[in-house]
């Protein structure tokens, strides 16, 4: 038999899971722009009804309700959508990062424009032009100075190459420091969420604060999260667990000399950056490295402007020609008769060195041409680091050969060189479009094209780096694109619509004082039955 | 689909950002007036560039040698003119001393003009051009001719040779030996095909009243004079030579700015179309996105 009471009870009830869906519609309103919130909704149900079946239940009408509860607070989230977000995430973090290397790699490169390498490099072959022409000092001082151009400009592209590595590297660091510190708060957060959901409560903050630490983590490096039976994560990248439940954290840790992490990391900004290093800087390094080098040392074969005639003394030739109608003379071959070498014939030098070394010096008497460039730290092999001016040529511009070519004066019986005589200034000016071999026994093997002119060379690398860079633009223009996407389904089901709260706030008032009402009906029901119903 | 008010702003923050890149790219066309700013812009366009560039300065180069090449040449033309003159004026006077009516005296006044003629002569072979002697083949900086001894001297052989265009050269000197003639031996200076020699041996003559050997230089100098006249016309078909390599190395001067022009350079009224269409684009997702992030149902409920 139900009790005097219940019309009370059930109204109370009314008020307080009214008021509670009221509390929980302000909290959404409140958290409106919290970012990674997911709404949170009061689920109502209606309490156990009268009467159960029992020796003693009346023969009213039966089931009575007995009113309202909130059973639980439910947070709207879809998991689905937060694994296809991370998915997408990693590789959003990881091109984001190769493109910002691209773009600092060709602000480095500078081409197209009138201050890039090949502007200098240009430059440099043409003063050879110039010298060709004009045999004097300023023209050999013109050459000199361009020549320290050319090599202060292979300097400073490396130093900016070494620069953009060492940020790199700074910056992996960072990012290791960061995903560090996220997992022990996601851990925290494991921890947290166990103790009280293990009490039969949903902790939603704490999830939806959980859920933001882990796609913050997805876009640093490619980690994927599922949920254990017991509400806590475990977060793995690929096969490596690294959260697994409540026990500490995998510590990842990044060696910059090795340019690798303990754990591996093949995604996300820390992908990204480690990538940078090894397909990106370092390539474009080990290329200037061996154009350089070949420019110096590599196999170089130039066309003779003029007839040339050995000294008397040579008897086999030193190096490879081939005459003009054809014939293939190898290194160590007799001399053509007569000591002279045909114009149009095509010699192979080992580089600019040797090329130059063919040549004459201006002094009086004149010596055999020394290299152009030496190492600052001795090795045979050049780079965009130790390339300098020989020091001879620094000291003295004299030693700028132009001519190739000699005679005896009769009356001192010295050696003199034939100031009229360019050749050997034509034909380094002629290098830049003579074929190389970049790739021929050189060190290192980063050379992007075996054999072509110094201008190929440059065109393709920079043409490389171009295509790089706009793949890379397109990339991160798609990424975003999907991760939009997615993200909109997922505010879709989880974001507060201030519409919705504010229409459900007027539900949960009218309720709220339907009820009130009904309290105030039940207290003059009572009314009449205590105070009116007296005995006399 | 369940639209919210986080969605509406986040799509038209997206919508504002994309519109604002279109119109930053446009700026920065106009502002450069080129379109190719750096390689991702077009990978290929900008090798193209970068090839068009080098080309254009090694022409450059090349019209500059070219250009040095045109008046060593047409310099050579005068001096070679000026020898002509003075056999010319030598046979001239060989022909009024070989008259048999000329007395002693008068065939030595010539003599004195002979003599004359042979110190220009020397002058001319010593001649310089850009401080350079033009006569001594390769050996630029040493005269080959001694005033004394003209006939016995001998000039370098050597060719000076300029490149004018990818894989041309062209000799742009003269040889002394070829316009003056060869060296002579000691012995021989009655008979040398030297313009010295002849020179050296009519003034004797004209001096000692030889007629016979005053008569036998006009054959001699005509033998020269036709050298020096074939040298002399070399050099002119050498200098036109040299001018069609010029006009050709101008028209591909300008084909190559042309090419340049259309790879790098931007459409200004096809960008300035484009960007004011951007322009009006991103005025309307600006207005729109404003009537539409602000009113909510709080608006209206009292």
């Amino acid at each position: 038999m139900r009790s005097t009471w219940h019309g009370l009870e059930t109204a109370k009830r009314a008020l307080f899971a009214n008021q509670a869906a009221l509390n929980t519609t302000g909290h959404n309103v409140a958290n409106a722009s919290t970012p990674g919130y997911s709404r949170q909704r009061a689920n109502f149900e209606t309490t156990a009804s009268l009467e159960y079946p029992g020796l003693s239940k009346s023969t009213e009408a039966g089931q009575l309700g007995t009113g309202v509860v909130v059973k639980s607070i439910e947070r709207i989230r879809e998991s689905f959508l937060d694994l296809q977000y991370r998915n997408e995430n990693k590789t959003s973090g990881e091109w984001e990062i190769r493109q910002d290397t691209l773009d600092k790699l060709q602000a480095i490169m500078n081409e197209p424009s009138d201050t890039g390498l090949s502007k200098v490099i240009d430059n440099f072959f043409l003063s050879w032009q110039t010298l060709g022409r004009n045999k004097d000092m300023p023209a050999r001082n013109t050459v000199k100075q361009a020549m320290l151009d050319l090599t202060e400009s292979f300097q400073r592209m490396d130093a900016k190459l070494v620069e953009l590595d060492t940020d790199i590297a700074e910056s992996v660091g960072d990012k290791v420091t960061e995903f560090n510190s996220l997992t022990s708060q996601v851990v925290d957060l494991n921890k947290q969420i166990n103790q009280l959901e293990v009490l039969g409560d949903n902790a939603n903050d704490l999830r939806d604060r959980r859920d933001f630490l882990v796609d913050k983590l997805s876009k640093i490096a490619g980690i994927s999260a599922r949920e254990l039976p017991n509400g806590t994560y475990t977060v793995s990248m690929g096969d490596t667990v690294i959260i697994n439940g409540t026990a500490a954290a995998q510590q990842l840790t990044y060696n910059l000399a090795t340019n690798t992490t303990n754990l591996p990391v093949t995604s996300g900004e820390i992908g990204g950056l480690i990538k940078s290093r090894t397909e990106y800087v370092q390539v474009y390094r080990d290329q200037l490295d061996s154009l350089v080098n070949g420019m110096v040392n590599g196999k170089i074969q130039s066309t003779l402007p003029n007839n040339y005639q050995f000294d008397s003394s040579v008897t086999t030739l030193p190096f490879d020609v081939i005459l003009p109608n054809g014939t293939v003379l190898a290194t160590g071959a007799p001399v053509p008769a007569g000591g002279i070498l045909p114009k149009g014939t095509q010699i192979t030098f080992k580089g600019l060195n040797e090329l130059h070394s063919f040549g004459f010096t201006a002094h009086k008497p004149t010596n055999q041409a020394g290299p152009l460039f030496e190492t600052v730290d001795g090795s045979t092999a050049f780079n965009a680091r130790n390339i300098r001016v020989a020091k001879a040529i620094l000291d003295d511009v004299q030693n700028i050969a132009s001519s190739n070519s000699t005679y005896v004066d009769p009356g001192t019986g010295d050696t003199y060189v034939k100031e009229g005589n360019g050749d050997t200034a034509f034909m380094i000016g002629e290098a830049i479009s003579a074929k190389i071999d970049f790739k021929d026994g050189l060190p290192p093997n980063g050379a992007i094209l075996a054999k072509g002119s110094i201008s190929d060379y440059l065109r393709a690398s920079v043409g490389q780096l171009g295509l790089q860079a706009q793949t890379a633009e397109r990339q991160v223009e798609n990424q975003d694109a999907l991760l939009r996407q997615i993200d909109n389904r997922r505010m879709s089901v989880s974001s507060v619509s201030m519409d919705e709260e504010m229409s459900n706030m007027i539900r949960f008032q009218q309720s709220y004082a339907a009820a009130a009402r009904v309290v105030s009906t039940i207290d003059t029901l009572l009314d009449t039955v205590i105070n009116r119903m007296a005995a006399h | 689909m369940r639209v919210t008010q986080g969605m509406m702003n986040s799509q038209l923050m997206a919508n504002l950002n994309a519109n604002n890149t279109r119109l930053n790219k446009y700026q920065d066309i106009l502002a450069t007036g080129k379109k190719l700013n750096k390689p991702s812009d077009d990978p290929v366009a900008v090798g193209y560039a970068m090839r068009y560039d080098a080309m254009l300065s090694r022409n450059d180069q090349f019209q500059r040698n070219v250009d040095d090449a045109v008046s060593h040449l047409d310099f050579m033309d005068t001096t070679l003119g000026q020898v002509n003159d003075i056999l010319k004026r030598a046979r001239e006077l060989t022909v009024r001393g070989s008259d048999g009516t000329m007395s002693a005296e008068a065939r030595a006044a010539i003599a004195g003009e002979v003599d004359q003629l042979y110190n220009q002569l020397v002058q001319t072979g010593n001649t310089q051009f850009n401080d350079r002697y033009v006569f001594n083949g390769q050996i630029t900086d040493v005269a080959p001719y001694d005033p004394a001894n003209a006939m016995y001297n001998e000039t370098d052989t050597g060719t000076i040779v300029y490149m004018m265009s990818e894989g041309t050269s062209v000799p742009i000197n003269v040889i002394g030996n070829a316009v003056f003639g060869q060296r002579v031996t000691p012995g021989n200076e009655a008979t040398a095909d030297n313009a010295f020699a002849i020179l050296k041996t009519l003034r004797a003559d004209l001096a000692a009243n030889n007629q016979a050997g005053i008569s036998s230089a006009l054959s001699k100098l005509d033998v020269r004079i036709s050298s020096v006249q074939q040298s002399w016309s070399d050099v002119g078909a050498r200098a036109n030579r040299v001018e069609l390599l010029d006009n050709r190395l101008k028209d591909f001067n300008l084909n190559l700015n042309t090419l340049m022009s259309k790879t790098v350079d931007a459409d200004i009224a096809e960008t300035i179309t484009e960007m004011k269409m951007a322009e009006s684009v991103q005025r309307s997702s600006l207005s729109t996105g404003a009537r539409i992030i602000q009113p909510t149902l709080t608006d209206f409920l009292k």
